[in-house]
């Protein structure tokens, strides 16, 4: 069975190679990039950046989908992030110190995301709506208010783009890094030593004796949905404050905080290990951006980061389902 | 009599070490009931895993009507009219019994149309008295129900080998006499009928030869005219012999744990399960609850855990009215609960033993961390308490056999000294040894003052570890029956309207 497990890498590589078969850069053209990102101390640090919102995402999600807690709201909630960032530093009139702005905009996009994300588990605990479809619907919602604030109040000049931050309140990688690792170990604490952690382990892998053992599975579900949107909220301050400086259009659909659903499984639900996954999501990021200067589609690295997931989780699958007593 | 499937020299060993069959070479005959006899984790289960594709042995070869086949999935074996009753069947909960068993038949190769299999069901249900409902929702279906359900699709497929694994675990006693004689007529229609039992007493009432193993090993095969109830023991057992559970004294009149006053209780229809229900439990007694599954014993069990709430009627413990008070509350006031199904509602699957402790302390020992050294020490003190067969503790509970899973559990409702002890069906699917030794505990538990409640759908364990028996019947509590017991008057409940 070991060999079928090999496979599905294989297969996953094989995969990849066939996608950027079809793009005009050719698989040569896709590794050289890589190659050449992972060489480039000043793009392995805009990966960094990049990684923002999509680690931010993984690593709420992680420790929802150990509860079971199958939400797909970071998108709406990196967004919405975004938007609290870019209200408290370019739109309340309040005249903050760069420090001070940068510190109330993750303040402020952590509490939007965690209302968001609580909205979702009200519904869930006490409604008993599927979580990702009502996630759904709100990932749609926020999207279509981006869009209007950027395209009407919000909206600067002749584009249909907000201000752009002032460059005093970017965020340098380091910054980035230290809010992830943060985040991460404090999840990664959470899910392996404390009793919530455990609660929420079990809730995920067998709801019926979680309530039997008297766990209070609805307010698990309301812990979890909260930190999960918070999570995902200050990855849209980290997306906006990192590398994206405005909101048009145009971007305020990306995608990272799908992304950040690909890069939890594939982490095996592991705050931590979800680091190093979306960071090895963001190269491939720029890598695309590279490979745009050969009329690549951007959209090529999506494709390729699902195929790489697939073959992550088949090959952990199979490895676990080969024998069973 | 000819030989239909035969396993040659099958070794199985799991990923945790345990060598579940070791070089077992048996051989199933048309036209007979062969009984698969050995306690738990005697490796029954494994082998006929192994014969209905659901289990690739390491080693060994299958020979099926003379000719070695190999199958990749049960659905290769299902095609050749080898098919395998689990011990807990597994139908789908959302289809309806004629869809499930269309299902089937379909994977089998023989596809019908849903009026076909509808038709088709009535009859064979109605000639061998198997009371199969085609339209009823599989979720709806008691344990038993289920497992005629099954017995029901072995005929339509129209097998040539069915393997039952423990069929009678979630029977009455008078269903047990009708599954046998349907064993037996559908050997005399020269199917093969392979039976897995540890009730030694059912094995030679039903079968033709009876093959006993133990550790892993086929210790030996005997024909029905030969073999005594002493030596079946001892193959099983090596020279271990049983004893009864002891008695003690003390018993009603004490303390009233748990009362239960004039409770009604709707089920998942919104019909009436439990009408009226009026009981108690008092200190250092266990008290039975008897009845055939599906009478609306789930319901009041989970309205005394807490998992239910009733629309009328009170729940009182330790004379604390908690009828609105979650389990959590209950678990604080010393309330213990050994759950139907062990793995996923007592035990939570694909996790450590260690882990399956925690998970069902941690909320009531507060604190932000959890301290791990110490519940591990508590997981080893458990299973060298309750003599739970584990390599470490670190283990997921899935690698252990049903009865070892059951000590756990046991261990870890009761090691902490509960008031009151809730059991649903605590010994089925259980050896003789172990069931002993569980229902032993229980009384144990008693008592050192706890108030146990025990659900069962086996009278006769009931009778020898109850104070006291009530009869749940079409949602009613008949009784209380006192000691010494009257079978015959609660025989009689049971089966009353």
């Amino acid at each position: 069975m070991k060999a079928s497990a090999a496979l599905a890498l294989l297969a996953g590589l094989v995969g990849i190679v066939v996608v950027a078969a079809m793009t005009p850069a050719g698989p040569a053209g896709l590794f050289s990039a890589l190659a050449t990102v992972y060489t480039r101390p000043d793009l392995l640090a805009t990966a960094v950046l990049y990684a923002g919102p999509i680690a931010a995402s993984a690593v709420g999600l992680a420790v929802a989908y150990r509860a079971g807690f199958l939400t797909i709201g970071s998108e709406g909630q990196v967004l919405l992030g975004a938007l609290a960032s870019m209200w408290v530093i370019g739109y309340s009139g309040l005249r903050l110190p760069p420090v001070l702005a940068v510190a109330s905009a993750l303040l402020l996009a952590l509490v939007a995301g965690l209302l968001l994300g609580l909205v979702v588990g009200v519904l869930r605990a006490w409604l008993g709506v599927n979580e990702t479809l009502s996630s759904l619907m709100l990932n749609y919602i926020v999207l279509a208010y981006a869009n209007y604030l950027i395209a009407g109040p919000w909206r600067v000049g002749a584009f249909t783009e907000t201000k752009s931050i002032p460059p005093s309140c970017s965020l340098a990688w380091p910054v980035v890094l230290a809010c992830l690792l943060a985040m991460a170990v404090v999840l990664e604490v959470l899910v392996r030593r404390t009793r919530l952690g455990l609660a929420v382990e079990a809730l995920g892998a067998a709801p019926r004796a979680a309530e039997t053992y008297s766990l209070p599975s609805r307010r698990l579900y309301l812990y979890v949905s909260a930190l999960q949107g918070a999570t995902a909220g200050v990855g849209g301050a980290l997306m906006l404050m990192g590398f994206q400086r405005v909101l048009t259009a145009m971007s305020v659909s990306p995608g990272y905080g799908y992304m950040g659903i690909l890069v939890a499984w594939m982490a095996l639900l592991s705050p931590l290990a979800s680091l190093l996954a979306s960071y090895f999501f963001s190269t491939l990021i720029v890598a695309g951006y590279i490979l745009q200067s050969y009329r690549v589609p951007f959209n090529t690295v999506l494709v390729i980061q699902s195929i790489i997931v697939l073959a992550v989780l088949a090959y952990v699958m199979i490895g676990r389902r080969s024998r069973r007593p | 009599m000819e030989a239909v499937l035969r396993a040659e020299d099958i070794h199985v060993t799991y990923p945790n070490g345990v060598r579940a069959n070791v070089g077992v070479t048996l051989e199933v005959r048309g036209g007979e009931v062969l009984g698969l006899l050995g306690e738990n984790g005697a490796g029954k289960t494994t082998l006929v895993k192994v014969l209905s594709g659901l289990l690739r042995p390491d080693k060994g070869r299958i020979i099926y009507m003379g000719r070695e086949v190999v199958f990749n999935t049960p659905r290769d074996a299902l095609r050749l009219g080898i098919i395998l009753a689990p011990q807990t069947p597994r139908l789908f909960p959302g289809l309806t019994v004629a869809e499930d068993v269309g299902l089937t038949m379909r994977l089998a190769g023989r596809g019908m149309g849903l009026q076909e299999v509808r038709r088709r069901l009535r009859e064979i249900s109605r000639e061998y008295g198997l009371g199969v409902d085609p339209d009823a929702r599989v979720w709806r279906l008691s344990m038993g129900e289920r497992q005629r359900v099954n017995l029901a699709k072995i005929i339509m497929l129209d097998a040539r080998v069915a393997l039952l694994d423990e069929p009678t675990t979630h029977l009455t006693p008078m269903e047990r006499r009708s599954l046998v004689q349907v064993m037996r007529r559908m050997a005399s229609e020269g199917r093969a009928v392979v039976f897995i039992t540890h009730r030694i007493g059912e094995a030679l009432e039903a079968c033709d030869r009876i093959a006993v193993m133990r550790k892993g090993r086929l210790v030996g095969v005997v024909e029905r005219g030969e073999a005594s109830r002493e030596q079946l023991l001892r193959m099983m057992f090596g020279d271990y012999t049983p004893s009864k559970p002891s008695r003690r004294s003390g018993g009603p009149g004490a303390g009233r744990v748990l009362e239960l006053v004039e409770v009604w209780v709707r089920g998942p229809h919104g019909t009436w399960a439990v009408r009226g229900a009026s009981m108690s439990v008092e200190e250092g007694c266990v008290v039975g609850v008897a009845g055939v599954a599906g009478n609306g014993q789930r319901e009041l069990f989970e309205t005394v855990v807490g998992l239910r709430r009733p629309v009328r009627g009170r729940v009182l413990l330790m004379g604390v009215d908690v009828t609105r008070a979650p389990p959590l509350a209950r678990r604080r006031m010393g309330m213990a609960v050994i759950p139907e199904e062990r793995l996923g509602w007592g035990l939570v699957p694909g996790r450590s033993i260690v882990f399956n402790i925690a998970f069902a302390h941690a909320w009531l020992d507060g604190g932000f961390m959890v301290d791990w050294q110490s519940y591990r020490r508590l997981a080893e003190e458990i299973v060298s308490a309750m003599k739970v067969k584990a390599r470490s503790v670190e283990d997921p509970v899935d690698s252990l056999s049903g009865g070892n899973m059951q000590r756990l559990l046991l261990g870890r409702e009761l090691l902490r000294g509960a008031r009151l002890v809730a059991a649903m069906n605590p010994t089925a699917g259980l050896d003789a040894r172990t069931a002993e030794a569980v229902d032993s505990m229980l009384v144990e538990a008693a008592s050192r003052g706890a108030g146990v409640l025990v659900f069962s759908e086996d009278l006769d364990e009931l009778m020898t570890i109850s104070d006291k028996i009530y009869v749940m019947s079409r949602g009613r509590l008949h009784g209380p029956f006192m000691r010494p017991f009257d079978y015959k008057a609660v025989a009689a409940a049971m089966t009353a309207g």
